[in-house]
């Protein structure tokens, strides 16, 4: 029974901060609210870029954020750095919430694993042993890479490259990505409307010649196209379109066939 | 019968540069060719790497690839120009050189119809557009006119080319080598009989009409590419006959720089004279005229009104990015061919030579010295500082304009002495103009759209072509004159029946009266 009540409880504390999440996300940042709550602000603005846990996608992971000053920190984010394409946030965000950010970002950098000393060497990948596995997931194809060293051993905060496998032997790299504790580093690619998708991992990414794993995936038929709005657009040409355009470039082509005909009248003059 | 007494000796030399090619020849067909592998090296990267090898991104979907499209097109317009205007208002002057135009058409259709197939991402998809077309997209349109130009405009080059190909498969009947067999086949038994000549008639006067409405559609619908798009520059209702008079006045521009150099390097002096060159300068400047009031009548509409969004694109052409290149083809494109033209006939400028201050050579210096200094202080990077370069740089250029004209002023007595050299130089910076013109008018547009850029990666803002659109682009023109130089080589580049037939028209019938005897 306690143990019920207990459940209860958590799941409306849940609900409420949810709740207080989401309105402060919708909020006009001049509105003096409640104070910002920099997890939903970062995963709301963030994260996109720089990862769930800072552990940095298009932009950088927040391993070297010891360097930097709080003010540093708070101006590069109001700013943005556009000549690295991090836009500026200061029209979209209050100052109180870059601030929070900022002690946000602290805590994320001190969770994150501190870079390993001793880098893998590229002799470490002799022995390594990589597996690619491809899966649907509604629109998006899930590249899982898991990564085991010669004892088996999942191999953690590893970079894996991934690319994707084009037409005629080429290749579109797609990033590299960290493995997890598990040693799996995931990747998410829009499955669109092509047939099938061969994608490749392969680790580690700077060697001249790295292990490689391959993987293809069939991939259902692509979506219908939804139908366009009417008015210009129909989805069917107007038949006296098609007649005239067809008795135009017919009577043009017939003309060529006179002409050919001609030829042939040179032809057999004897 | 002696095979010599076939020909006049004038006709011996056209007859000289199809058979004989000496090394200087065989150097500028390997020059050609290796540019051409260059450019099929160079899209075997691009067929690897997909459309990222290029410098085109989201905004800037069509580049480098799409400016030689509507490049090539344009200049392809000049065999329904000349052969077919010409020949039917009956200017006999055309006769020499109207081979060389339809050649032009022919060879440039080939490459620019190739060009969209290049900018696709996925060329192995083309057959789509043959199997699901739809019939509201400008593209298919495009399609249907430019694979029927580029039939009639080859039928059309054909036809006047039989009388010739028979008079080389008899010229060559002695020895039978390839090329007996090749104009054997192409001459379809042609031995001038009145029946024969009724037939070709007809038929070249129907496709003579004809293929003048083909034309003129082809580059419509290439305008409406453009013109059917939400775009500001692109919303336009002039763009049809805009692009039809920029294709017109570049083709034009193209033969003339054709003839000179077949008149140097075929030796075709008794064939093209000063009065064909005259003619043709003619033909441009009133083309150029015409092309420049398109020029004014545009801007002036857009400019009048300034609209938010084409604000920004005129901007970035009149006085920004893009500003050296814009003036560059208006006033070094367009105005400086047109006084190029004009001013050498001008009686007055042998007086120039008597100042002083006006003699070339220490001028020519002065400006290319200041040029130099230009382009150094322009790539130096005055946008990336920003900082009051702006009025230095703009300074700078008024003074360099200043000796560039006074250059042209300076050397305005000798253009008068070497006309045909000022007609080629002129005619030579119009076809430049032509394709930088393209690109000013394909780039700027897609970098100011409607909705405006936010927040992209920087450079997704910006469209520097890679080299593999280059080496692409470099390799088409090269094919496109290699291609140009091979027909040269295949068939007479001067029509030899046509301008046989200037003087005395009986001169072909005698020959075929002469032929009916021998049978």
């Amino acid at each position: 029974m306690s143990r019920l009540l207990m459940f209860l409880l958590l799941v409306g504390l849940m609900a409420t901060t949810t709740l207080a999440s989401a309105s402060s996300g919708q909020d006009q940042p001049d509105f003096q609210g409640p104070p910002p709550d920099p997890a939903s602000l970062y995963a709301e603005n963030c994260a996109s870029c720089h990862g769930e846990r800072g552990e940095g996608r298009v932009g950088p992971a927040f391993v070297l954020l010891d360097d930097h000053s709080d003010d540093e920190i708070y101006h590069t984010i109001a700013e943005g750095r556009p000549e690295r394409g991090m836009p500026a946030w200061e029209a979209r965000l209050t100052p109180e919430e870059i601030s929070a950010l900022v002690g946000y970002l602290r805590t994320l950098a001190a969770q994150a694993q501190p870079p390993a000393e001793e880098e893998p060497a590229p002799a470490h990948a002799a022995g390594a042993d990589l597996r690619l596995v491809l899966t649907l997931q509604e629109d998006q194809v899930v590249a899982h890479a898991s990564l085991r060293d010669e004892q088996g051993q999942p191999m953690a905060g590893e970079k894996v490259a991934f690319a994707l496998r084009t037409t005629l032997g080429g290749k579109l790299n797609l990033g590299t990505f960290v493995t997890d504790e598990e040693g799996v580093a995931t990747l998410r690619y829009p499955a669109g409307e092509v047939p099938s998708l061969t994608l490749e991992a392969s680790y580690p990414p700077e060697a001249g010649d790295p292990i490689r794993a391959v993987a293809s995936i069939d991939l259902p038929a692509g979506q219908e196209i939804p139908p366009v709005a009417t008015g210009l657009f129909s989805p069917n040409p107007p038949p006296i379109a098609i007649l005239l355009l067809g008795l135009v470039v017919g009577g043009v082509w017939i003309t060529y066939v006179w002409v050919a005909f001609q030829l042939l009248r040179i032809l057999r003059v004897r | 019968m002696e095979t010599p007494s076939r020909f006049q000796p004038q006709e011996r030399t056209i007859l000289r540069s199809l058979l004989h090619s000496g090394l200087p020849f065989y150097l500028w067909v390997a020059g050609l060719g290796g540019l051409f592998l260059w450019g099929i090296r160079a899209y075997t990267v691009q067929l690897q790497e997909g459309l990222a090898a290029t410098g085109m991104r989201d905004y800037v979907s069509w580049g480098l690839y799409i400016t030689n499209f509507v490049f090539f097109i344009g200049i392809s317009h000049v065999g329904a120009l000349m052969s077919a205007i010409l020949r039917i208002s009956g200017a006999a002057w055309r006769k020499p050189v109207t081979r060389m135009a339809e050649a032009i058409t022919f060879s440039s259709l080939f490459f620019g119809a190739l060009m969209p197939i290049v900018d696709l991402g996925r060329p192995d998809r083309i057959w789509h557009l043959l199997v699901y077309p739809r019939i509201q997209s400008p593209i298919v349109w495009d399609f249907v006119c430019i694979f029927t130009y580029l039939i009639g405009s080859t039928i059309f080059l054909y036809l006047p080319m039989i009388p010739d190909v028979a008079l080389l498969r008899d010229d060559l009947s002695q020895a039978k080598g390839w090329r007996y067999r090749l104009y054997s086949i192409l001459a379809l038994g042609w031995r001038g009989m009145p029946d024969q000549h009724r037939s070709l008639e007809r038929a070249m006067s129907v496709m003579a009409v004809l293929i003048i409405p083909i034309a003129v559609s082809v580059h419509t619908v290439v305008s409406w590419i453009f013109g059917m798009t939400l775009r500001p520059g692109w919303n336009s209702t002039i763009f049809g006959p805009y692009f039809v008079m920029g294709a017109l006045v570049s083709g034009a521009a193209s033969v003339v720089v054709a003839m000179a150099a077949f008149r140097r390097f075929y030796h075709l002096e008794e064939y093209i004279t000063l009065k064909h060159f005259r003619n043709m300068a003619l033909l441009v400047l009133a083309l150029d005229l015409i092309y420049i009031y398109f020029n004014i009548a545009e801007y002036l509409t857009v400019g009048y009104k300034m609209e938010e969004a084409e604000r920004g694109l005129l901007y970035t052409l009149l006085g920004g990015e893009y500003a050296l290149a814009f003036w560059l083809v208006q006033i070094g494109g367009l105005l400086l061919p047109a006084l190029l033209f004009i001013l050498p006939e001008v009686g007055a400028v042998e007086r120039i030579r008597r100042v002083p201050l006006l003699r070339p050579w220490p001028l020519a210096a002065a400006a290319s010295i200041s040029l130099a200094a230009m382009v150094l202080l322009v790539t130096q990077g005055p946008t990336q500082t920003g900082v009051d370069f702006g009025s230095l740089g703009s300074s700078l250029s008024w003074a360099v304009a200043l000796l560039l004209a006074l250059l042209v002023i300076s050397t305005l007595p000798a253009l008068r002495a070497h006309r045909i050299l000022a007609y080629v130089l002129g005619a030579g910076l119009i076809v430049i103009q032509a394709w930088l013109k393209r690109y000013l008018i394909i780039v700027p547009t897609l970098l100011s759209p409607y909705l405006p850029i936010q927040d992209p990666r920087i450079e997704w803002t910006t469209y520097i072509p890679t080299w593999v659109e280059w080496s692409i682009t470099l390799g088409a023109m090269a094919g496109f004159v290699l291609l140009y130089t091979l027909f040269s080589k295949l068939f007479p580049i001067v029509s030899i029946w046509e301008t046989r037939e200037e003087e005395p028209r009986p001169a072909v019938t005698h020959y075929s009266r002469e032929r009916e005897a021998e049978a």
